[in-house]
């Protein structure tokens, strides 16, 4: 459990950090590079934010009842942003059969919203565990 | 195939030719995923005549019986109190089915037993299929199905109807029942109540000699004491006005007797049954953490104040992302297809060049028009559905209904309205979710005010030329604008057109559910169809209509180029209209051109702009230069205003006209007409005080 929640405060932290560059990055306009590595637009930030705040909802309150509830919904959130870039990177390959370059795949893999949704998965098998047993 | 094997294994010789069976039960316990087994998705979705409740009908073979099956509106009662009750109500009596099938949910039964009681009454041959036994049992609820069959006299089926489970013993079932009588039930009222029902039935025995109204006197006695205005109706349309008399003279007398509504006396003693019912049938082990205390814990979440709204905008932003960023390189491919690969095969043809227009121009470009929207309606369903079957729906009508509720809304209005800022299409076929007409009308008379994408290039080439400075100020003003349009409407709609029609209704929260792949294929599939065949025709007539009005004209028949020639569309009748409203549009200081322009919109609001392009003879890239100087920034404000808010797209309004009629499509365009001219007639006058 105690593993659990480090994990849970982790993948928070990595919501909150990469969506607050983003931000840092747009006001001050700057660029900062790695850029796969941070949301794609200020609806992406909004979104990660919301996971963020659920993920660390969730590690405060982990004595609570609720916090099992709030951790539930941020994984849920994480994987359905992963399968949604993932349905985005194979539909957007119509095109790149025809001009991709090996380089623009690798970062559609790299993105941070896809490697995050990765992540979830053990803490998603770990919770059902903790919600249907 | 369980549904399959069972007929074809079934030795039972069906003797009718033509079968109905009625599929009812209280909203979200599964009526939806039953049908969809029983029909194996080989189903159509109609309206139930006169609303525009969804009305879904599948037909399977019984041996040698059609069987026709319909899925009938959630409903919690047979009052006839909501639209819904009425339809299911009229469907029971009308169309006489020969079997009910009532899905009841096991883990909430109790609930369900009310609407049972009631189709008992009406001598219906009923059929439980208790849904979600599997729920039920990790949730500790153990119910005693022999001893309620026993006591009700009615087969009851366990099924888990997402998995299939159950629905060959159903099927098994609904063939032994075919030909066989009805169950008698008689639930006892009370001596006095008893006597009453009694003295009203025999008014009515006696009266019905003269009429057949092909329902039991009982059932007509009980809805007469209950003072049911439908029942009540039908006797005054067949002018048994002493029916109605007699039994109200013996309801008073009750009432003054028991100090007490007879009504609620009865529903007192409904609700008495059913729970001795439970106390005798179902037995629940208080000590198990169950799955409901996870659904509590999640809507704590979900329905958070705070919290729940920035989930809701989260997955709302998914939805976006899926059906309008994600499906882009599909349409892209569709547009590829049909407006160049197509197009060009068309007009390099060796048909006349007027048969090769025709084909390409308009037939081409309306069928392009209306496949180029497959994708994003089907993703957008794929989410909605999703999200509707594990219950989320619900959730989100919870958080916004005390908002909506001031607007004569349920708060699940505020889905559609939402997506109506990606495109007013799928917007308002999503409004089917609304379940409530007088709710989707409204909804829908809001949604074409909402900004979609397609202004947005209107937006980006005024802006860019006339507000570099402040251009997402101004393109935020545009959807700021729309909002409270929507709104106004909203308000004005609801004390004009829908007054004294009150949204009252019970909330029900279904249990978060796994949603069945095969339940959210299909229904996204109708959905997606229902805009083919019925928006998709009306699209293709429109654009044939709009081609002959450009390339004809008062001099006759003007050539195919003059869709591309700035001077020949000048003499096009479309140009005539244009040039015939300037004096009506003189007071916003257009031109025939713009006015042209605006009617070439209604085609699609993006092609306002190629339109200009086309009528200004200057082509896309000039185009800029050449509004600067036959525009100023407010006369460029207020055209996007009138882009905004004037009647709506094409294929929106071929979506209203599928949606909720012709008479209120017709009232939305003028409405919209009405407002878009007064609101850029006002912002000219503001402007030109403050400027």
């Amino acid at each position: 459990m105690k593993m659990m929640t480090r994990y849970t405060l982790l993948l928070g932290t990595a919501y909150m950090v990469s969506s607050l560059i983003y931000l840092i990055e747009i006001m001050a306009r700057v660029e900062i590079s790695v850029p796969q590595l941070l949301p794609s637009d200020v609806g992406m930030v909004f979104y990660f934010m919301t996971v963020g705040v659920l993920y660390n909802y969730a590690f405060i309150k982990s004595r609570e009842e609720v916090s099992n509830a709030s951790l539930f919904i941020a994984l849920l959130m994480s994987i359905a942003i992963m399968l949604v870039q993932v349905v985005n990177f194979i539909i957007s390959s119509i095109d790149l059969l025809t001009s991709s370059t090996r380089a623009e795949i690798i970062h559609n893999i790299m993105r941070i919203e896809v490697i995050l949704g990765i992540l979830s998965i053990p803490l998603l098998l770990k919770m059902r565990k903790v919600i249907y047993e | 195939m369980a549904c399959h094997e069972a007929l074809s294994s079934t030795k039972i010789k069906v003797k009718q030719r033509s079968v109905i069976v009625g599929i009812i039960g209280n909203p979200n316990v599964g009526k939806s995923a039953l049908f969809n087994k029983l029909t194996k998705g080989r189903a159509w979705v109609a309206n139930w005549p006169g609303v525009t409740v969804e009305k879904k009908i599948g037909k399977v073979n019984l041996g040698e019986a059609s069987v026709k099956i319909v899925d009938l509106p959630g409903i919690y009662g047979l009052t006839a109190h909501s639209e819904d009750e009425i339809i299911a109500r009229k469907f029971l009596l009308q169309e006489k089915p020969e079997i009910v099938i009532q899905v009841a949910n096991a883990v909430n039964l109790e609930r369900n037993l009310y609407l049972t009681i009631q189709l008992l009454e009406m001598n219906l041959k009923l059929i439980i299929a208790l849904n979600m036994v599997d729920l039920a049992e990790k949730e500790g609820v153990e119910i005693d199905i022999h001893g309620l069959i026993n006591e009700l006299k009615i087969p009851i089926i366990p099924i888990v109807a997402i998995k299939g489970v159950g629905i060959e013993q159903l099927v098994e079932t609904m063939i032994e029942q075919i030909g066989k009588p009805a169950a008698s039930f008689k639930l006892d009222y009370g001596e006095e109540i008893e006597e009453a029902i009694e003295k009203i039935s025999k008014i009515i025995d006696s009266s019905m000699r003269k009429l057949d109204l092909g329902v039991d006197s009982r059932w007509l006695a009980i809805r007469l004491l209950e003072d049911d205005n439908d029942v009540i109706e039908q006797l005054k349309s067949r002018g048994l006005e002493n029916v109605i008399r007699e039994s109200k003279h013996i309801k008073d007398e009750l009432e003054a007797r028991f100090n007490k509504s007879v009504e609620v006396l009865m529903i007192e003693k409904r609700y008495h049954y059913i729970l001795s019912l439970s106390r005798k049938y179902i037995k629940r082990r208080p000590d198990r953490e169950s799955l409901t205390f996870f659904t509590n814990k999640l809507d704590k979440v979900l329905t958070h104040p705070i919290i729940g709204l920035m989930i809701f905008v989260s997955i709302l932003y998914l939805l976006f992302k899926l059906s309008f960023d994600v499906v882009t390189p599909l349409t892209g491919l569709i547009e590829v297809f049909f407006s160049h690969y197509v197009y060009n095969l068309f007009k390099t043809s060796v048909l006349p060049e007027i048969i090769s227009s025709l084909l390409a121009d308009a037939v081409l470009n309306g069928v392009g028009i209306v496949l180029i929207f497959i994708p994003n309606l089907l993703f957008l369903f794929l989410g909605i559905s999703f999200l509707e079957d594990t219950g989320y729906l619900a959730r989100v009508a919870f958080l916004f209904d005390k908002w909506t509720n001031k607007l004569g809304l349920s708060g699940r209005a505020v889905v559609p309205l939402l997506i109506g800022l990606g495109c007013n299409v799928p917007a308002i076929m999503s409004t089917r979710t609304l379940g409530a007409d007088r709710d989707r009308r409204l909804a829908v008379l809001m949604i074409p005010f909402m900004s979609c994408s397609a202004r947005l290039p209107i937006y980006l080439l005024f802006t860019l030329v006339f507000f570099k400075e402040n251009q997402i100020m101004i393109i935020l003003s545009m959807y700021f604008i729309g909002v409270v349009t929507a709104i106004i409407t909203a308000i004005l709609f609801n004390n004009l057109l829908f007054k004294g029609q009150t949204v009252g209704y019970v909330m029900n929260m279904p249990p978060y559910l796994v949603p069945s792949a095969m339940s959210v294929l299909v229904k996204s599939w109708e959905r997606v169809k229902s805009f083919l065949i019925r928006a998709g025709t009306i699209i293709v007539l429109l654009m044939v209509v709009i081609w002959v009005l450009s390339i004809t004209g008062p001099e006759g028949y003007l050539g195919a180029e003059a869709l591309s020639d700035p001077e020949l569309l000048s003499r096009s009748w479309i140009a005539s209209f244009s040039k015939l409203l300037e004096p009506l549009f003189k007071p916003l200081n257009w031109d025939w051109r713009i006015i042209a322009s605006l009617m070439f919109g209604f085609i699609a609001k993006e092609v306002v702009v190629s339109s200009l392009a086309v009528l200004y003879g200057a082509g896309e890239q000039g185009l800029p230069s050449v509004l600067l100087s036959s525009f100023t920034p407010l006369t460029a404000y207020s055209l996007m205003a009138f882009t905004l808010l004037y009647t709506p797209c094409m294929a929106t309004a071929a979506a209203i006209r599928t949606e909720i009629g012709l008479k209120y499509t017709l009232i939305i365009v003028s409405y919209q007409l009405i407002i878009a001219y007064t609101i850029t007639y006002v912002i000219l006058l503001i402007g030109e005080v403050i400027i």
